[in-house]
Protein backbone atom coordinates (compact mmCIF):
# COMPACT_ATOMS: atom_id res chain seq x y z
CA UNK A 1 0.00 0.00 0.00
CA UNK A 2 2.86 2.32 0.82
CA UNK A 3 4.37 1.62 -2.59
CA UNK A 4 1.05 2.37 -4.24
CA UNK A 5 0.77 5.69 -2.41
CA UNK A 6 4.35 6.57 -3.23
CA UNK A 7 3.41 6.05 -6.88
CA UNK A 8 0.31 8.21 -6.61
CA UNK A 9 2.28 10.94 -4.87
CA UNK A 10 5.16 11.11 -7.30
CA UNK A 11 2.76 11.13 -10.24
CA UNK A 12 1.00 14.18 -8.80
CA UNK A 13 4.35 15.87 -8.21
CA UNK A 14 5.39 15.13 -11.77
CA UNK A 15 2.13 16.25 -13.34
CA UNK A 16 2.31 19.52 -11.48
CA UNK A 17 5.71 20.23 -13.05
CA UNK A 18 4.90 19.05 -16.55
CA UNK A 19 1.18 19.43 -17.08
CA UNK A 20 1.37 18.45 -20.76
CA UNK A 21 -0.15 15.11 -19.77
CA UNK A 22 -3.24 17.04 -18.88
CA UNK A 23 -3.65 18.46 -22.37
CA UNK A 24 -6.22 15.82 -23.24
CA UNK A 25 -8.39 17.15 -20.46
CA UNK A 26 -8.67 20.45 -22.29
CA UNK A 27 -9.79 18.88 -25.54
CA UNK A 28 -12.61 16.86 -24.04
CA UNK A 29 -15.28 19.57 -23.78
CA UNK A 30 -14.68 20.50 -27.41
CA UNK A 31 -14.97 16.92 -28.60
CA UNK A 32 -18.15 16.68 -26.61
CA UNK A 33 -19.53 19.80 -28.27
CA UNK A 34 -18.80 18.35 -31.71
CA UNK A 35 -20.41 15.05 -30.83
CA UNK A 36 -23.41 16.83 -29.39
CA UNK A 37 -23.93 19.00 -32.42
CA UNK A 38 -23.81 15.92 -34.67
CA UNK A 39 -26.37 14.17 -32.52
CA UNK A 40 -28.61 17.23 -32.31
CA UNK A 41 -28.35 17.83 -36.04
CA UNK A 42 -29.45 14.28 -36.66
CA UNK A 43 -32.29 14.80 -34.18
CA UNK A 44 -31.37 11.70 -32.22
CA UNK A 45 -31.92 12.70 -28.57
CA UNK A 46 -31.53 9.05 -27.57
CA UNK A 47 -27.79 9.34 -28.41
CA UNK A 48 -27.07 12.43 -26.33
CA UNK A 49 -25.81 10.36 -23.40
CA UNK A 50 -23.44 8.50 -25.69
CA UNK A 51 -22.20 11.73 -27.21
CA UNK A 52 -21.35 13.03 -23.79
CA UNK A 53 -19.90 9.84 -22.38
CA UNK A 54 -17.74 8.94 -25.36
CA UNK A 55 -15.29 11.90 -25.21
CA UNK A 56 -14.89 11.38 -21.49
CA UNK A 57 -14.10 7.70 -21.93
CA UNK A 58 -11.76 8.48 -24.81
CA UNK A 59 -9.96 10.98 -22.61
CA UNK A 60 -9.74 8.60 -19.69
CA UNK A 61 -8.61 5.73 -21.82
CA UNK A 62 -6.08 7.61 -23.94
CA UNK A 63 -4.65 9.24 -20.90
CA UNK A 64 -4.09 6.07 -18.90
CA UNK A 65 -2.93 3.92 -21.81
CA UNK A 66 -0.48 6.66 -22.75
CA UNK A 67 1.05 6.77 -19.32
CA UNK A 68 0.97 3.04 -18.74
CA UNK A 69 2.85 2.50 -21.96
CA UNK A 70 5.24 5.29 -21.29
CA UNK A 71 6.19 4.77 -17.69
CA UNK A 72 8.85 2.07 -18.18
CA UNK A 73 10.30 3.82 -21.21
CA UNK A 74 10.52 7.14 -19.39
CA UNK A 75 11.96 5.57 -16.24
CA UNK A 76 14.64 4.07 -18.42
CA UNK A 77 15.27 7.35 -20.12
CA UNK A 78 15.56 9.21 -16.84
CA UNK A 79 17.86 6.44 -15.57
CA UNK A 80 15.73 5.59 -12.56
CA UNK A 81 14.79 2.13 -13.81
CA UNK A 82 17.99 0.45 -12.60
CA UNK A 83 17.92 1.89 -9.09
CA UNK A 84 14.22 1.11 -8.81
CA UNK A 85 14.91 -2.50 -9.66
CA UNK A 86 17.51 -2.62 -6.91
CA UNK A 87 15.10 -1.15 -4.34
CA UNK A 88 13.32 -3.51 -1.97
CA UNK A 89 9.83 -2.54 -3.18
CA UNK A 90 8.04 -4.36 -5.96
CA UNK A 91 7.82 -1.70 -8.61
CA UNK A 92 4.51 -2.83 -10.09
CA UNK A 93 2.66 -1.45 -7.07
CA UNK A 94 4.40 1.88 -7.54
CA UNK A 95 3.64 2.02 -11.26
CA UNK A 96 0.08 0.88 -10.56
CA UNK A 97 -0.19 3.83 -8.17
CA UNK A 98 1.10 6.17 -10.84
CA UNK A 99 -1.39 4.88 -13.39
CA UNK A 100 -4.26 5.05 -10.92
CA UNK A 101 -3.33 8.63 -10.12
CA UNK A 102 -3.76 9.45 -13.78
CA UNK A 103 -6.97 7.45 -13.96
CA UNK A 104 -8.22 9.45 -11.02
CA UNK A 105 -7.50 12.63 -12.92
CA UNK A 106 -9.16 11.04 -15.92
CA UNK A 107 -12.42 11.15 -14.01
CA UNK A 108 -12.29 14.94 -14.38
CA UNK A 109 -13.42 14.73 -18.03
CA UNK A 110 -16.48 12.82 -16.86
CA UNK A 111 -17.28 15.76 -14.63
CA UNK A 112 -16.49 18.20 -17.39
CA UNK A 113 -18.93 16.65 -19.82
CA UNK A 114 -21.50 16.23 -17.12
CA UNK A 115 -21.29 19.98 -16.51
CA UNK A 116 -21.71 20.58 -20.22
CA UNK A 117 -24.72 18.31 -20.31
CA UNK B 1 31.40 -11.78 4.35
CA UNK B 2 30.32 -8.67 2.47
CA UNK B 3 30.51 -10.12 -1.01
CA UNK B 4 31.31 -13.62 -2.16
CA UNK B 5 31.37 -14.25 -5.88
CA UNK B 6 32.25 -17.72 -7.15
CA UNK B 7 32.96 -18.54 -10.77
CA UNK B 8 30.51 -15.94 -11.97
CA UNK B 9 29.79 -15.79 -15.69
CA UNK B 10 27.54 -13.48 -17.62
CA UNK B 11 27.23 -13.24 -21.36
CA UNK B 12 25.19 -11.02 -23.61
CA UNK B 13 24.00 -11.55 -27.12
CA UNK B 14 24.62 -8.56 -29.34
CA UNK B 15 21.81 -7.28 -31.47
CA UNK B 16 18.37 -5.81 -31.16
CA UNK B 17 14.99 -7.08 -30.20
CA UNK B 18 13.55 -9.61 -27.82
CA UNK B 19 15.89 -12.46 -28.80
CA UNK B 20 19.01 -10.96 -30.37
CA UNK B 21 20.71 -13.23 -32.87
CA UNK B 22 24.16 -11.64 -32.89
CA UNK B 23 27.43 -13.03 -31.55
CA UNK B 24 27.71 -13.74 -27.84
CA UNK B 25 29.84 -11.41 -25.73
CA UNK B 26 31.22 -12.65 -22.44
CA UNK B 27 31.18 -9.77 -19.97
CA UNK B 28 32.16 -11.85 -16.92
CA UNK B 29 34.18 -15.00 -17.40
CA UNK B 30 34.46 -17.17 -14.30
CA UNK B 31 35.02 -14.31 -11.88
CA UNK B 32 35.80 -15.16 -8.25
CA UNK B 33 36.05 -12.49 -5.60
CA UNK B 34 35.63 -12.16 -1.83
CA UNK B 35 35.17 -8.91 0.05
CA UNK B 36 35.08 -9.14 3.85
CA UNK B 37 32.66 -7.02 5.88
CA UNK B 38 33.72 -3.44 6.38
CA UNK B 39 36.25 -3.36 3.55
CA UNK B 40 36.53 -0.63 0.94
CA UNK B 41 37.25 -2.56 -2.21
CA UNK B 42 38.25 -1.05 -5.53
CA UNK B 43 37.43 -2.59 -8.88
CA UNK B 44 39.79 -1.44 -11.59
CA UNK B 45 39.87 -2.33 -15.23
CA UNK B 46 39.64 -0.90 -18.72
CA UNK B 47 36.36 -0.06 -20.42
CA UNK B 48 34.39 -3.21 -21.17
CA UNK B 49 36.16 -5.23 -18.48
CA UNK B 50 32.83 -6.12 -16.89
CA UNK B 51 32.83 -3.82 -13.87
CA UNK B 52 29.35 -2.44 -14.42
CA UNK B 53 28.03 -5.90 -15.20
CA UNK B 54 29.36 -7.16 -11.86
CA UNK B 55 27.78 -4.23 -10.00
CA UNK B 56 24.46 -4.91 -11.70
CA UNK B 57 24.54 -8.58 -10.78
CA UNK B 58 25.41 -7.79 -7.17
CA UNK B 59 22.54 -5.30 -7.01
CA UNK B 60 20.10 -7.90 -8.46
CA UNK B 61 19.43 -5.83 -11.58
CA UNK B 62 20.96 -8.48 -13.84
CA UNK B 63 20.90 -12.24 -13.47
CA UNK B 64 24.12 -14.22 -13.78
CA UNK B 65 24.45 -16.72 -16.61
CA UNK B 66 26.19 -19.16 -14.28
CA UNK B 67 28.07 -19.22 -10.99
CA UNK B 68 26.96 -17.77 -7.67
CA UNK B 69 27.10 -14.38 -6.04
CA UNK B 70 26.29 -13.72 -2.39
CA UNK B 71 25.87 -10.33 -0.80
CA UNK B 72 26.00 -10.16 3.01
CA UNK B 73 25.32 -13.89 3.06
CA UNK B 74 22.29 -13.78 0.76
CA UNK B 75 22.22 -15.19 -2.74
CA UNK B 76 21.52 -12.50 -5.33
CA UNK B 77 19.13 -14.77 -7.22
CA UNK B 78 17.37 -16.80 -4.55
CA UNK B 79 17.26 -14.12 -1.83
CA UNK B 80 17.15 -11.05 -4.06
CA UNK B 81 14.71 -9.35 -1.74
CA UNK B 82 16.96 -9.69 1.30
CA UNK B 83 19.86 -8.36 -0.75
CA UNK B 84 17.90 -5.32 -1.93
CA UNK B 85 16.98 -4.31 1.60
CA UNK B 86 20.62 -4.12 2.59
CA UNK B 87 22.39 -2.49 -0.31
CA UNK B 88 22.62 0.97 -1.80
CA UNK B 89 23.76 1.74 -5.32
CA UNK B 90 25.28 4.85 -6.82
CA UNK B 91 25.78 4.46 -10.54
CA UNK B 92 27.72 7.46 -11.79
CA UNK B 93 26.65 10.24 -14.08
CA UNK B 94 23.73 12.58 -13.84
CA UNK B 95 21.04 10.06 -14.62
CA UNK B 96 18.78 8.42 -12.12
CA UNK B 97 17.06 11.46 -10.65
CA UNK B 98 13.75 13.11 -11.47
CA UNK B 99 14.81 16.49 -12.79
CA UNK B 100 11.32 17.91 -12.51
CA UNK B 101 11.21 17.28 -8.78
CA UNK B 102 13.05 18.96 -5.95
CA UNK B 103 15.97 17.27 -4.21
CA UNK B 104 13.80 16.63 -1.18
CA UNK B 105 10.96 15.16 -3.24
CA UNK B 106 13.41 12.83 -4.96
CA UNK B 107 14.69 11.59 -1.62
CA UNK B 108 11.21 11.23 -0.14
CA UNK B 109 10.18 9.10 -3.11
CA UNK B 110 13.18 6.81 -2.74
CA UNK B 111 12.67 6.66 1.02
CA UNK B 112 9.21 5.26 0.36
CA UNK B 113 10.70 2.66 -1.98
CA UNK B 114 13.04 1.68 0.84
CA UNK B 115 9.97 1.15 3.04
CA UNK B 116 10.48 4.11 5.32
CA UNK B 117 7.35 5.74 6.68
CA UNK B 118 6.67 9.34 5.62
CA UNK B 119 7.99 10.71 8.90
CA UNK B 120 11.13 8.59 8.78
CA UNK B 121 11.58 9.46 5.12
CA UNK B 122 11.34 13.21 5.77
CA UNK B 123 13.76 12.93 8.63
CA UNK B 124 16.26 10.84 6.70
CA UNK B 125 16.01 13.10 3.64
CA UNK B 126 16.82 16.19 5.71
CA UNK B 127 19.66 14.40 7.43
CA UNK B 128 21.24 13.32 4.14
CA UNK B 129 20.72 16.69 2.48
CA UNK B 130 22.57 18.28 5.39
CA UNK B 131 25.31 15.67 5.29
CA UNK B 132 25.93 16.31 1.61
CA UNK B 133 25.68 20.08 1.88
CA UNK B 134 22.46 20.42 -0.09
CA UNK B 135 20.22 21.89 2.58
CA UNK B 136 20.13 25.31 0.97
CA UNK B 137 18.98 23.82 -2.33
CA UNK B 138 16.73 21.15 -0.85
CA UNK B 139 13.54 22.53 -2.34
CA UNK B 140 14.92 23.60 -5.72
CA UNK B 141 14.24 21.55 -8.82
CA UNK B 142 17.02 19.12 -9.68
CA UNK B 143 17.15 20.49 -13.24
CA UNK B 144 18.60 23.70 -11.82
CA UNK B 145 21.45 21.81 -10.12
CA UNK B 146 25.05 21.80 -11.25
CA UNK B 147 26.57 18.49 -12.15
CA UNK B 148 28.37 18.21 -8.83
CA UNK B 149 25.17 18.86 -6.92
CA UNK B 150 23.36 16.17 -8.88
CA UNK B 151 26.15 13.77 -8.03
CA UNK B 152 25.84 14.61 -4.36
CA UNK B 153 22.12 14.03 -4.55
CA UNK B 154 22.90 10.66 -6.10
CA UNK B 155 25.04 9.81 -3.13
CA UNK B 156 22.23 10.83 -0.81
CA UNK B 157 19.84 8.63 -2.77
CA UNK B 158 22.21 5.69 -2.49
CA UNK B 159 22.37 6.11 1.28
CA UNK B 160 18.65 6.51 1.89
CA UNK B 161 18.08 2.88 2.89
CA UNK B 162 20.93 2.88 5.43
CA UNK B 163 22.75 0.20 3.40
CA UNK B 164 25.29 -2.25 4.83
CA UNK B 165 26.90 -2.58 1.40
CA UNK B 166 27.23 0.25 -1.08
CA UNK B 167 28.07 -0.24 -4.74
CA UNK B 168 29.63 2.77 -6.43
CA UNK B 169 30.03 2.56 -10.20
CA UNK B 170 32.36 5.32 -11.34
CA UNK B 171 31.01 7.78 -8.79
CA UNK B 172 33.59 10.49 -9.36
CA UNK B 173 33.43 10.57 -13.14
CA UNK B 174 33.45 14.23 -14.13
CA UNK B 175 33.69 15.52 -10.56
CA UNK B 176 35.78 18.60 -9.94
CA UNK B 177 38.77 18.20 -7.58
CA UNK B 178 37.02 19.70 -4.58
CA UNK B 179 34.01 17.44 -5.01
CA UNK B 180 36.28 14.45 -5.51
CA UNK B 181 38.11 15.32 -2.32
CA UNK B 182 34.83 15.56 -0.41
CA UNK B 183 33.83 12.25 -1.90
CA UNK B 184 36.96 10.57 -0.56
CA UNK B 185 36.21 11.95 2.86
CA UNK B 186 32.66 10.61 2.64
CA UNK B 187 33.99 7.15 1.77
CA UNK B 188 36.20 7.37 4.86
CA UNK B 189 33.20 8.24 7.01
CA UNK B 190 31.13 5.42 5.55
CA UNK B 191 33.91 3.00 6.32
CA UNK B 192 34.05 4.28 9.92
CA UNK B 193 30.35 3.49 10.14
CA UNK B 194 31.22 -0.11 9.31
CA UNK B 195 29.73 -0.28 5.85
CA UNK B 196 31.22 -2.45 3.13
CA UNK B 197 32.01 -0.58 -0.06
CA UNK B 198 32.68 -1.72 -3.61
CA UNK B 199 33.81 1.06 -5.87
CA UNK B 200 34.73 0.99 -9.55
CA UNK B 201 36.89 3.80 -10.76
CA UNK B 202 39.37 4.88 -13.35
CA UNK B 203 41.08 7.21 -10.94
CA UNK B 204 44.15 5.38 -9.64
CA UNK B 205 45.01 8.02 -7.06
CA UNK B 206 41.54 7.73 -5.67
CA UNK B 207 41.74 3.94 -5.54
CA UNK B 208 45.13 4.11 -3.87
CA UNK B 209 43.86 6.56 -1.29
CA UNK B 210 40.50 5.10 -0.30
CA UNK B 211 40.69 1.37 -0.97
CA UNK B 212 41.82 -1.29 1.48
CA UNK B 213 42.23 -3.70 -1.40
CA UNK B 214 41.79 -3.48 -5.14
CA UNK B 215 40.97 -6.05 -7.77
CA UNK B 216 42.22 -5.62 -11.30
CA UNK B 217 39.89 -7.16 -13.83
CA UNK B 218 40.19 -7.47 -17.56
CA UNK B 219 37.90 -9.23 -20.02
CA UNK B 220 35.71 -10.45 -17.18
CA UNK B 221 38.54 -12.19 -15.35
CA UNK B 222 40.40 -11.27 -12.17
CA UNK B 223 44.04 -10.44 -12.78
CA UNK B 224 44.99 -9.69 -9.20
CA UNK B 225 43.48 -8.83 -5.81
CA UNK B 226 45.76 -7.06 -3.37
CA UNK B 227 46.17 -3.96 -1.27
CA UNK B 228 47.29 -1.09 -3.50
CA UNK B 229 50.72 -1.18 -1.85
CA UNK B 230 50.97 -4.94 -1.94
CA UNK B 231 50.12 -4.95 -5.59
CA UNK B 232 52.97 -2.61 -6.31
CA UNK B 233 55.40 -4.77 -4.35
CA UNK B 234 54.12 -8.05 -5.69
CA UNK B 235 54.48 -7.16 -9.30
CA UNK B 236 58.00 -7.51 -10.66
CA UNK B 237 57.85 -3.91 -11.50
CA UNK B 238 60.25 -1.25 -12.35
CA UNK B 239 61.47 1.04 -9.62
CA UNK B 240 61.24 4.71 -10.20
CA UNK B 241 63.83 7.29 -9.30
CA UNK B 242 62.80 10.89 -8.95
CA UNK B 243 65.54 13.51 -9.07
CA UNK B 244 66.10 17.20 -9.49
CA UNK B 245 68.96 17.25 -11.95
CA UNK B 246 70.07 18.15 -15.42
CA UNK B 247 72.36 15.13 -15.81
CA UNK B 248 71.61 12.75 -18.66
CA UNK B 249 70.99 9.18 -17.51
CA UNK B 250 69.47 7.65 -20.62
CA UNK B 251 72.70 5.80 -21.48
CA UNK B 252 72.86 3.92 -18.15
CA UNK B 253 72.05 0.20 -18.24
CA UNK B 254 68.66 -0.71 -16.81
CA UNK B 255 67.04 2.62 -17.56
CA UNK B 256 63.73 1.96 -19.28
CA UNK B 257 62.34 5.45 -19.68
CA UNK B 258 63.00 9.01 -18.63
CA UNK B 259 60.36 11.69 -18.28
CA UNK B 260 61.61 15.15 -17.54
CA UNK B 261 59.64 18.21 -16.63
CA UNK B 262 61.03 21.58 -15.54
CA UNK B 263 64.37 20.35 -14.24
CA UNK B 264 62.71 17.42 -12.52
CA UNK B 265 63.11 13.90 -13.92
CA UNK B 266 61.30 10.63 -13.33
CA UNK B 267 63.47 7.69 -14.31
CA UNK B 268 61.96 4.27 -14.82
CA UNK B 269 64.40 1.44 -14.16
CA UNK B 270 64.03 -2.31 -14.52
CA UNK B 271 64.75 -3.21 -10.90
CA UNK B 272 66.30 -2.35 -7.55
CA UNK B 273 69.89 -2.83 -8.73
CA UNK B 274 69.45 -0.52 -11.68
CA UNK B 275 67.73 2.04 -9.50
CA UNK B 276 70.70 1.99 -7.14
CA UNK B 277 73.09 2.42 -10.08
CA UNK B 278 71.11 5.44 -11.30
CA UNK B 279 71.13 6.99 -7.84
CA UNK B 280 74.89 6.45 -7.49
CA UNK B 281 75.46 8.01 -10.88
CA UNK B 282 73.33 11.01 -10.02
CA UNK B 283 75.05 11.52 -6.67
CA UNK B 284 78.40 11.63 -8.49
CA UNK B 285 77.11 14.00 -11.15
CA UNK B 286 75.51 16.83 -9.31
CA UNK B 287 71.95 16.40 -8.13
CA UNK B 288 69.89 18.63 -5.88
CA UNK B 289 67.55 15.94 -4.61
CA UNK B 290 66.94 12.30 -5.38
CA UNK B 291 64.70 9.56 -4.12
CA UNK B 292 63.57 6.11 -5.12
CA UNK B 293 59.83 5.65 -5.27
CA UNK B 294 57.78 2.48 -5.46
CA UNK B 295 55.55 2.15 -8.50
CA UNK B 296 52.15 3.78 -8.13
CA UNK B 297 48.94 1.89 -8.64
CA UNK B 298 48.75 3.51 -12.04
CA UNK B 299 52.14 2.04 -13.04
CA UNK B 300 50.99 -1.38 -11.91
CA UNK B 301 47.74 -1.00 -13.77
CA UNK B 302 49.44 0.02 -16.98
CA UNK B 303 51.94 -2.79 -16.58
CA UNK B 304 49.36 -5.51 -15.94
CA UNK B 305 46.58 -4.38 -18.22
CA UNK B 306 48.82 -2.79 -20.81
CA UNK B 307 48.14 0.39 -22.66
CA UNK B 308 44.96 -0.92 -24.20
CA UNK B 309 42.71 1.77 -22.83
CA UNK B 310 41.51 2.83 -26.24
CA UNK B 311 40.42 -0.59 -27.36
CA UNK B 312 36.84 -1.56 -26.77
N1 LIG C 1 23.08 -4.88 -22.08
C1 LIG C 1 24.15 -5.32 -22.78
N2 LIG C 1 23.98 -5.91 -23.98
C2 LIG C 1 25.03 -6.38 -24.68
N3 LIG C 1 26.30 -6.32 -24.27
C3 LIG C 1 26.55 -5.73 -23.09
C4 LIG C 1 25.49 -5.19 -22.27
N4 LIG C 1 26.03 -4.68 -21.14
C5 LIG C 1 27.37 -4.87 -21.25
N5 LIG C 1 27.69 -5.50 -22.41
C6 LIG C 1 29.05 -5.90 -22.83
O1 LIG C 1 29.69 -6.51 -21.75
C7 LIG C 1 31.03 -6.11 -21.66
C8 LIG C 1 31.33 -5.53 -20.29
O2 LIG C 1 30.64 -4.30 -20.13
P1 LIG C 1 30.65 -3.45 -18.78
O3 LIG C 1 30.34 -4.35 -17.65
O4 LIG C 1 29.75 -2.29 -18.98
O5 LIG C 1 32.17 -2.97 -18.69
P2 LIG C 1 32.84 -1.82 -17.80
O6 LIG C 1 31.80 -1.28 -16.87
O7 LIG C 1 33.96 -2.50 -17.10
O8 LIG C 1 33.34 -0.78 -18.75
C9 LIG C 1 31.27 -5.13 -22.80
O9 LIG C 1 31.90 -5.81 -23.85
C10 LIG C 1 29.89 -4.69 -23.19
O10 LIG C 1 29.84 -4.41 -24.57
MG1 LIG D 1 31.11 0.64 -16.58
Amino acid sequence: MRAFLAGVRIQFWLIRRQPDDLLTLCTIPFTAVIMLSVVIHAIRPDLVTNALLAPALIGLWGFSIGLAGEVIESERWVGTLNPSLAAPTEMHSVYFGRIMAVMGLGVIPLGETWLLG
Amino acid sequence: MGVRVIDLTRSFRKGKGWRPKGPEVTALDGLTLEIPDGEVHGLLGPNGAGKTTLCKILSTILLPSSGTAEVLGYDVVADAHEVRRRIGIVFGGEHGLYWKLSARQNLRYWAALYKLTDAEGDHRASELLARLGLTAKADDLVETFSRGMKQRLHLARGLIGDPKLILFDEPTIGMDPVAAHDFRRLIGELREEGRTILITTHDMDEAEEVCDRVTLIDKGRVIATESPRGLAQMSSLHRWVEAETTADVTHLPGVVAVESRAGFVRIKTDGDASARRVIDFLLDNGVRSVRAVPPTLEDVYLDLIGARGMEV
